[in-house]
């Protein structure tokens, strides 16, 4: 299987529509179906939130809806982006993007 | 709650992996109304997990005996025309075994007669200095990334940790056309042979192994075994510095030469731990073996637990792998259908025990496999002071070592003085370790415990549970006469 070099997506599967979405507002190409968690990841993205008390960068590590630690916003719900799908004009916020537009 | 709410049914299955969906089969077979609930899009569990919505494989691309079984799973749940509600998470369970689901529609209530737990089993990791760093994964999410998303955890992955799971991730990185820059095993090589009896009938399994190390080695991937991972730093290239040393039997971290291994990602995993966060919730009997994967319910042949009416199957209730779960689904729907006298039990006599004993051969690798996941003392006593253990609440060893000193013998009391286990992962992925941590302190790690099971199983808003509740609807008693 030949690997796209640009991600890391894997050759030999028909993905779903390509999509973009945004994250914090900038503009993240990926494909329908896919997990936002992935997507990012897959994109070099993998710093989502920071720490509680010592603020150090937290992102993606269980990818199965169990540890929390891929949180985001998504409107008034705050999931765990690997149980997110991808979809045209989804708007994703970091957790600190958000807690920043209301101070 | 008005009775029009409330949806009736025999059997309620949580949890569409292989052992669920052949219980619900077989409990349909048997006459009983069925309803499978589970919160992924479609069935198959972490093990047989399909594609995305909207993917599908290309013509003439080789398809793994993995995902073969996975569509014939679900093709069984259409074909059989069962009831399920996918995408929908369990939030609560009622005494009474009442199940609240929250779905896209918003939530819903169902009243079973008796509930399957078969809810499978989520990734140890045992901390080490910098695993909280981004790009460092679990080996099942490396899995997850590999086999259901397909995109490759990185361009250059370290895997490290101990169990099948090792071999699985290396091999899928390779079939990808990836690289694994290196194996970092806690086993020796003589733990993987003495697996190999477990091997015997299993002719598929063993040409897996075989074919495996094959490519690891055609690859030229550097194995090293007994060895572990002592830290994770974040290089200022975006990449990670794997450094890894010799352990001990027991996992414990020796003296001697250090390797530091430059990746982009680190896969790491230390075996499994079956999900009880429901069995807890309803304060079901659970008893600790390692060899089974930690803290399970207590349960007979049949899966009943000590709670009425409450069944469990599969990983969650015992690791011993994919295809034993399935007949142990199979095994637990009947003993089910005895108890709500759907059937007798002279009835299936018979095909009971010619599944117990299918049960056995199957069990026998996946219990091989569990033996290998078993958590090693050694990998939690060489966790360093300053790393973080609780990651949703940044607790550290040192602050439960300093409670274990203060008096703290329960994990719940350890969780009270110091947050472990408060956030919002529900101490599901610190649990194990930080019992393991105060048990050094106390004796056994029977006498620490597990977290209590609390409500909501995963965390909800209120405005969507409370649904189309408002301030209105809340009666007002009228005021007593004075």
């Amino acid at each position: 299987m030949i690997v796209d070099a640009n991600t890391l997506r894997v050759d030999g599967i028909d993905r779903g529509s390509p999509v973009s979405f945004t994250l914090n507002g900038r503009v993240v190409q990926a494909y329908a179906g896919e997990s936002v968690a992935a997507a990012l990841f897959s994109q070099g993205v993998r710093t989502l939130r920071h720490s509680p008390s010592t603020n150090l960068p937290r992102g993606m590590f269980c990818l199965m809806g169990s540890c929390q630690e891929c949180l985001v916003w998504v409107e008034s719900r705050k999931q765990p982006s690997c149980q997110l799908p991808v979809s045209q004009g989804l708007t994703v916020e970091t957790l600190d993007y958000r807690e920043a537009q209301h101070e | 709650m008005n009775d029009s709410q409330r949806n009736i049914v025999d059997l309620l299955v949580i949890g569409a992996g292989p052992a669920g969906v052949a219980a619900a089969i077989a409990a349909q077979e048997c006459g009983l109304t069925v309803l499978l609930v589970d919160e992924n899009p479609q069935a198959g569990g972490q093990v047989y997990k399909a594609l995305p919505t909207g993917f599908t494989r290309s013509r003439g691309s080789s398809v793994s005996k993995e995902a073969r079984l996975g569509d014939q799973l679900r093709e069984s749940l259409i074909r059989t025309e069962i009831d399920c509600c996918f995408g929908h998470k369990v939030w609560n369970v009622g005494s009474s075994l009442r199940v609240d689901l929250l779905g896209p529609q918003g939530v819903s209530t169902w009243q079973p007669r008796a509930l399957l737990v078969a809810t499978g089993t989520t990734e140890r990791v045992v901390p080490f200095t910098g695993w909280t760093t981004p790009g460092v994964i679990g080996l099942a999410a490396a899995t997850l990334l590999l086999k259901s998303q397909n995109i490759l955890p990185g361009r250059r992955t370290v895997v490290a940790g101990a169990g099948p799971l090792l071999l699985a991730v290396a091999n899928a990185i390779l079939k990808a056309g990836g690289e694994v820059t290196a194996l970092v095993d806690l086993a020796s090589r003589g733990e993987w042979l003495r697996t190999l009896p477990s091997l015997v009938g299993r002719p598929v399994l063993m040409w897996d192994g075989l074919s495996w190390q094959a490519r690891l080695r055609w690859a030229g991937v550097p194995i090293y075994y007994r060895h572990g991972v002592r830290s994770v730093t974040q290089l200022g290239s975006g990449g990670l510095c794997v450094r890894v040393g010799q352990v001990d039997d027991r996992g414990m971290p020796l003296q001697g030469v250090e390797i530091d291994i430059e990746a982009d990602t680190l896969a790491v995993g230390h075996g499994l731990v079956p999900s009880t966060d429901i069995s807890r919730l309803l304060r079901a009997r659970h008893k600790y073996v390692p060899q089974q994967g930690g803290w399970i319910a207590e349960s007979d042949e049949g899966g009943r637990t000590s709670v009425p009416g409450l069944y469990v199957a599969g990983d969650g209730a015992s690791i011993a792998g994919a295809a034993a779960a399935g007949l142990q689904g199979k095994l637990v729907a009947l003993a089910c259908a005895v108890d709500l006298g759907f059937v007798k039990e002279d009835q299936i006599k018979r095909e009971k025990s010619e599944l117990q004993s299918q049960w056995h051969k199957s069990a026998r690798f996946g219990k091989a496999m569990a033996g290998l996941m078993a958590m090693r003392s050694g990998a939690v006593a060489g966790i360093e002071p300053d790393t973080i253990v609780c990651r949703c609440e940044d607790v550290t060893r040192a602050e439960i070592d300093a409670a274990a000193r203060e008096g703290a013998r329960d994990i719940n009391q350890l969780k009270a003085w110091t947050r472990c286990g408060m956030g919002p992962c529900q101490g599901r992925t610190c649990g194990d370790v930080a019992g393991s941590l105060l048990a050094q302190h106390v004796g056994a790690r029977q006498d620490v415990g597990y977290f209590t099971g609390r409500a909501p199983l995963r965390p909800i808003s209120l405005a969507e549970v409370a649904g189309e509740y408002t301030y209105a609807d809340i009666p007002i008693p009228k005021a007593a006469p004075l």
